[in-house]
C-alpha cells in the first residue's frame, strides 16, 4: 500500500487499529529465571533475572535446611509463606517465598541469609545445601495484592507412604490465576512422582538427595484440578499459591 | 441584554477569536505546493479513540510522523507532494501498514 500526495493536496486518512491479544494470566519467564545453591552457608545470593523491567512481579522461592528461616538482606521482600510455620524442630526442609516488584533500580543480586547463628547443633551452617529459584512474572495483578490464597504442607519427619497437596485446597477468588507450586523434600526422588498435568520448570538435586519442583501451570483457569505427590514421602515441605491476573 | 446574555456573547467572541487565530496559523504554516495528511485513528473493535498512535510515512520528502491526540486525531503538514508508505504503530495494537 502507498499514499500519493500532491501538491495543494489534503488528504483524509483514517485508521482502524486491532488490538493486540491479551493474555489473561500472568506469565512466570522461564527463559530469565535464575538460580542458587549454597553450600555452608549463612547466605545464599541469587542474580536478578534477565530483562527485569521496572512493574515486574519478583518472585523468590527459598528452600532451607532443617526449620531455619531467611530473611532478605538489603533489599525488602513480601513474604508469601513459610512452611512449616511456626518452626518445627527437626523437621526439614522449610520453603518460603517471598515477592517484590522491580523497580527502576533493581540490584544485580539478592541475598538472602538465616538469622544469627543459633546454638550448635549437628550441622555447623543452617544452609548446609540452601536454594533459591528467582522469577519474573508479568501481567499480574494488584487489587487486594499479587498472592492469592496460599496452601502449604509439611511432614513431621516421619516415613509416609505419599503426601498430597491438591490445588482444590486452596480459596481461588480470581479465574486465571497462575498457580505455582514448591516443594522441597529430603529423599531419593527416584521413587518421587508428580502427578498432574502441571510440567515442572525448574528442579534441582545435590548430592545430599534433595530436589526442588516447581510445577507451573503457565496458564490459569477458573479451577484446578492437579495432585502433586510424593511416594513415598519424607521430610517434605511445600506450598502452593496463586498469582493473580492484571485484568 | 442582561448579564448572563452579556456573557454569552463575550464568550463566543473570545471563543471566535481563538478559532480565527488558530485558522490563520495554520494558512500561515501551511505551505500550499505541499501536501497534507490527516485523519482520526480508533480501536477497530471497540470504535474508541486510539491517542499515542505514531503515524509515520517514508517518501521523496524523507519521514514526516504524528502522534495521535487524545480525541485520536492526528494532522501532517508541508508533506513534499510524492509516493510515500509507511505504518501506524501502537505498543497495544497490531502495526497497520500505510
Amino acid at each position: 500500500m502507498a499514499i500519493t500526495l500532491q501538491p495543494g493536496q489534503q488528504l483524509p486518512l483514517n485508521v482502524q487499529l486491532t488490538p493486540l491479544p491479551v493474555t489473561p494470566y500472568p506469565i512466570w519467564h522461564t527463559a530469565d529465571q535464575k538460580a542458587a545453591i549454597a553450600w555452608n552457608s549463612y547466605q545464599v545470593t541469587v542474580d536478578r533475572p534477565n530483562n527485569v523491567q521496572e512493574g515486574d512481579l519478583l518472585v523468590a522461592l527459598v528452600s532451607t535446611d532443617f526449620s531455619y528461616s531467611v530473611s532478605e538482606r538489603n533489599y525488602p521482600f513480601n513474604l508469601i509463606a513459610k512452611i512449616p510455620d511456626p518452626d518445627i524442630p527437626q523437621s526439614w526442609p522449610t520453603t518460603q517465598a517471598f515477592y517484590r516488584i522491580a523497580t527502576s533500580n533493581e540490584p544485580s543480586s539478592y541475598t538472602f541469609r538465616t538469622p544469627d547463628p543459633r546454638p550448635p547443633r549437628e550441622d555447623p551452617y543452617p544452609l548446609n545445601s540452601g536454594f533459591v529459584l528467582m522469577g519474573r512474572v508479568t501481567n499480574y495483578g494488584l487489587s487486594p495484592g499479587p498472592v492469592d490464597g496460599v496452601y502449604g504442607r509439611s511432614s513431621d519427619g516421619a516415613h509416609h507412604s505419599s503426601i498430597q497437596f491438591h490445588a482444590s485446597q486452596l480459596l481461588v477468588s480470581v479465574p486465571t490465576s497462575l498457580l505455582i507450586t514448591f516443594t522441597s523434600h529430603w529423599i531419593n526422588v527416584e521413587f518421587t512422582r508428580i502427578r498432574g498435568t502441571a510440567p515442572m520448570i525448574w528442579e534441582i538435586l545435590d548430592i545430599a538427595l534433595r530436589s526442588i519442583r516447581i510445577a507451573d501451570p503457565l496458564e490459569g483457569q477458573p479451577t484446578w484440578n492437579r495432585t502433586i505427590e510424593f511416594t513415598p514421602a519424607e521430610r517434605v515441605a511445600g506450598m502452593m499459591f496463586n498469582i493473580i491476573p492484571g485484568l | 441584554m442582561d448579564e448572563r446574555k452579556k456573557g454569552i456573547a463575550a464568550a463566543a467572541g473570545v471563543g471566535g477569536a481563538i478559532l480565527t487565530f488558530l485558522l490563520l496559523r495554520k494558512k500561515a504554516v501551511s505551505d500550499p505546493d505541499k501536501a497534507e495528511l490527516y485523519g482520526k485513528v480508533t480501536n477497530a473493535q471497540t470504535g474508541g479513540n486510539v491517542a499515542g498512535a505514531v503515524v509515520a510515512i517514508t517518501g521523496p520528502g524523507g519521514v514526516y510522523d504524528a502522534v495521535t491526540a487524545g480525541n485520536g486525531n492526528y494532522r501532517i503538514i508541508n508533506i513534499e507532494p510524492g509516493t510515500y508508505s509507511g505504518a501506524v504503530t501502537h505498543p497495544d495494537y497490531e502495526t497497520h501498514p500505510l
